[in-house]
């Protein structure tokens, strides 16, 4: 557990970005601005219906600029000197409140929102602590997905469900470059697959979804290991590579891909944002694959191609 | 029915940078959002700005599903990509770190406008023109 020190200055919105300006010189990482004033701007331009409005949201006179340092670094003399500037320059007086905040106050807060359900007619993902009766045809991908990527509920990650579920005959050998939660490799092995090779870059994700194949008492089919996908993925001979990744990164895979694939072998992209789809599909035609579907959502592609 | 909009969070973060740390996590988490999933969206949407801060505005919906619309670069940085420099002064009031002219001032208060709690673009060159003093800069005739 990680405890943080919550940096708030209460001031007037002449003032936001000049103290914004002082958090990222010292290097905060970011800043959120709590402006209710904003939000009244937009109920003036209609853009939102104000009947709509949650009625105390906008009852805030004060402008919050907030920053976030680690517990242990000092900061707030310093915080205090260039506000005493900012004060003169703008004739504003700014307040200065700090408390403490630790990343269970916030890592768990969304899942009283995260609820069981279906993706195509089969697959059900389920949060590990809701309980749910699946029917004959159904299969139940267990999740419990922390802070790794792969809930279920974003485009990108419904897209390959839906390409799992449509393609897989059984008995596949599949890489997932990039497996988050662990999600789709539990899904495809739920689906018939032999085995799912996962990789993650990101350490948090690897711990996430090897809790999650356990979960599913799948640790004897699914192997997850730490690494960069390009890398890793070369002494595998998959029938499918799954990649729910970032445009960017998806390049730099198929060309990898292409190689480990066998001819009629598939590649499922996705994470794709609609303006670099041109480059993905170049880079797929380039590297002797064929598209075969692809999935839109407002601006989010996923795409299945078949290796020549 | 349009949904009912449940709050506003603005941040100023790094493009494609954006993690469950702070100020993502918290800022979003009081919400009940999901914040990996807004982490996956906006690093997505703002991979090609990688090096700049890029601001964003989340509208957050009584379901707990979101949207959001990038933003201007942050007024410090225009200042500081203006005049040439990495960084501002951390004693403003004595080391000055460069100097900006007045009509550069305007033209990023025009820039920024749209996206500052200004009332009108004199009140947005006042904002630019403090945070300019405030960084060390000198503003020049």
């Amino acid at each position: 557990m990680m405890v943080w020190k919550e940096i708030s200055v209460l001031t007037e919105g002449i003032c936001v970005e000049a103290i914004a300006a002082i958090f990222h010189r010292l290097g905060s990482g970011g800043v959120v601005i709590e402006d209710p004033q904003a939000a009244r701007k937009y109920v003036n331009k209609e853009k939102f219906n104000p009947e709509l409005m949650s009625p105390d949201f906008l009852e805030h006179e004060f402008v919050v600029v907030k920053a976030y340092f680690p517990e242990d670094k000092e900061v707030i003399s310093e915080v205090h000197a260039c506000l005493a500037k900012v004060q003169d320059n703008f004739n504003i007086s700014c307040k200065v409140f700090v408390s403490e905040v630790k990343d269970e106050d916030w890592e768990d807060s969304w899942k009283k929102y995260y609820h069981t359900f279906k993706v195509g007619n089969r697959i059900v993902i389920k949060p590990s602590w809701e309980a749910y009766l699946p029917n004959d045809e159904e299969i139940v991908v267990e999740i419990d997905p922390g802070m790794a990527f792969g809930t279920g509920i974003h485009a990108s990650t419904r897209f390959c469900l839906k390409f799992i579920d449509e393609y897989i005959q059984g008995g596949e050998t599949i890489v997932d470059a990039g497996c988050g939660s662990g999600i789709l490799a539990i899904a495809a092995v739920k689906l018939g697959a032999k085995e799912v090779f996962g990789f993650d870059i990101d350490d948090v994700a690897v711990k996430v979804a090897k809790e999650n194949v356990a979960l599913n008492k799948l640790d004897k089919q699914i192997f997850i290991k730490s690494g960069d996908v390009i890398e890793e993925i070369a002494p595998y001979s998959p029938d499918i590579v799954v990649a729910n990744i970032t445009a960017e990164v998806v390049n730099m895979l198929i060309p990898v891909a292409s190689q480990v694939l066998p001819k009629d072998g598939y590649f499922f992209g996705s994470g794709i944002v609609d303006s670099r789809w041109p480059g993905v599909k170049k880079t797929l035609e380039d590297n002797d694959f064929i598209i075969e579907n692809v999935l839109t959502d407002v601006d989010w592609i996923g795409v299945v191609a078949k290796k020549l | 029915m349009a949904k009912r909009v449940m709050g506003k969070i603005s941040l100023q973060i790094p493009a494609g940078k954006a993690t469950p740390a702070p100020p993502v996590g918290p800022a979003l988490g009081q919400y009940g959002v999901n914040i990996m999933g807004f982490c996956k969206d906006y690093n997505a949407k703002t991979a090609n700005q990688a090096g700049f801060i890029v601001p964003v505005e989340i509208t957050v919906y009584e379901d707990r599903s979101f949207s959001f619309e990038l933003k201007s670069p942050p007024a410090s940085d225009l200042l500081k990509k203006a005049i040439n420099i990495d960084k501002g002064s951390g004693v403003p009031n004595k080391d000055k770190v460069g100097q900006v002219t007045r009509a550069k001032l305007v033209e990023i208060a025009e820039m920024k406008k749209q996206d500052l709690n200004a009332a009108d673009v004199d009140a947005a060159i006042r904002m630019i023109e403090g945070t300019a003093r405030s960084m060390g800069i000198e503003v020049v005739d």
